[in-house]
């Protein structure tokens, strides 16, 4: 709009400048005035049309440089935050090998403290077996028992020892005797 | 674009006034000896302005082709709106 305006007054000033001295004579006083009242016209078209052109011009300078700032600043946003994901990459990276190391240092700690347990207590599972083994036996005594078998024929039967005064045997029936309670 | 039709402006202006000049000197002939006069004292000044182009460039803080063109375009401006002037009914 402003262009259009500007270009319509540049024209009507270059008309008015040369149409009237070639169309009215000088040598008829209206004539002569008239061309000195196109021509201050002519120069206040020309005027005003410098004038908004200016205006124009200055605006248009003012968009480019708005433009450019916000351009600048998308630049700048992305490399921000190109900068922060990186940045965060990073941080999730060591905080990742950070966690690890300190997976394997708590399964170091927890190997290390079995270990330390397994020497204070070597014992007890030999123990267990035992008395799994006690049991074992005390139930098939207590079903050879309900069989009607006697107690020689039971030591024979688990521990494969026949009656008689050996020490084997003697062994044999004092833990028959412990196993039975008696 | 719009600084080129700034200038076209400029020029037309430069045009216009020196028009107005021979116009104002077409009424009187006591007006006509002061247009000259004016022609006369604009005509010095540009002579002047060549010869001293040196020290305007840094008076006036432009650059030498810059004053150059002006001064061109002034002078052919003013050339113009003269035999516009002169070349009427």
């Amino acid at each position: 709009m402003s262009v259009l305006k500007i270009s319509a007054l540049t024209c009507s000033g270059f008309i008015l400048w040369l149409a009237p001295p070639f169309i009215l004579s000088r040598k008829i006083p209206l004539h002569n005035l008239t061309t000195g009242l196109a021509l201050i016209g002519s120069f206040a078209c020309c005027f005003e049309a410098r004038r908004t052109a200016i205006k124009l011009s200055q605006a248009e300078d003012f968009e480019a440089m708005k433009e450019a700032v916000i351009v600048a600043d998308t630049v700048d946003e992305l490399a921000t935050s190109a900068y922060i994901s990186e940045q965060q990459r990073r941080i999730e990276a060591e905080s990742i090998l950070n966690v690890g190391s300190e997976v394997v240092e708590s399964l170091e700690r927890a190997l290390a403290l079995t270990c330390v347990e397994d020497d204070g207590s070597s014992s007890e599972p030999s123990s267990q077996l035992a008395k799994n083994e006690d049991s074992e036996r005390l139930e098939r005594i207590l079903q050879l028992k309900a069989k009607g078998y006697g107690k020689a024929k039971i030591i024979l039967e688990i521990w494969g020892i026949s009656k008689g005064g050996s020490p084997k045997y003697k062994a044999a029936e004092a833990e028959y005797g412990r196993l039975v309670g008696e | 674009m719009t600084k080129a039709i700034a200038l076209i402006n400029d020029f037309l202006m430069l045009a216009i006034a020196s028009s107005f000049l021979c116009w104002i000197a077409s009424l009187h002939p006591q007006a006509l000896a002061l247009v000259r006069a004016v022609y006369v004292v604009f005509a010095l000044l540009w002579m002047l302005s060549w010869m001293l182009d040196d020290w305007l460039v840094l008076r006036l803080r432009v650059n030498i082709l810059t004053l150059q063109g002006v001064l061109v375009l002034g002078l052919a401006a003013s050339v113009l709106g003269l035999g516009v002037m002169l070349c009427r009914f």
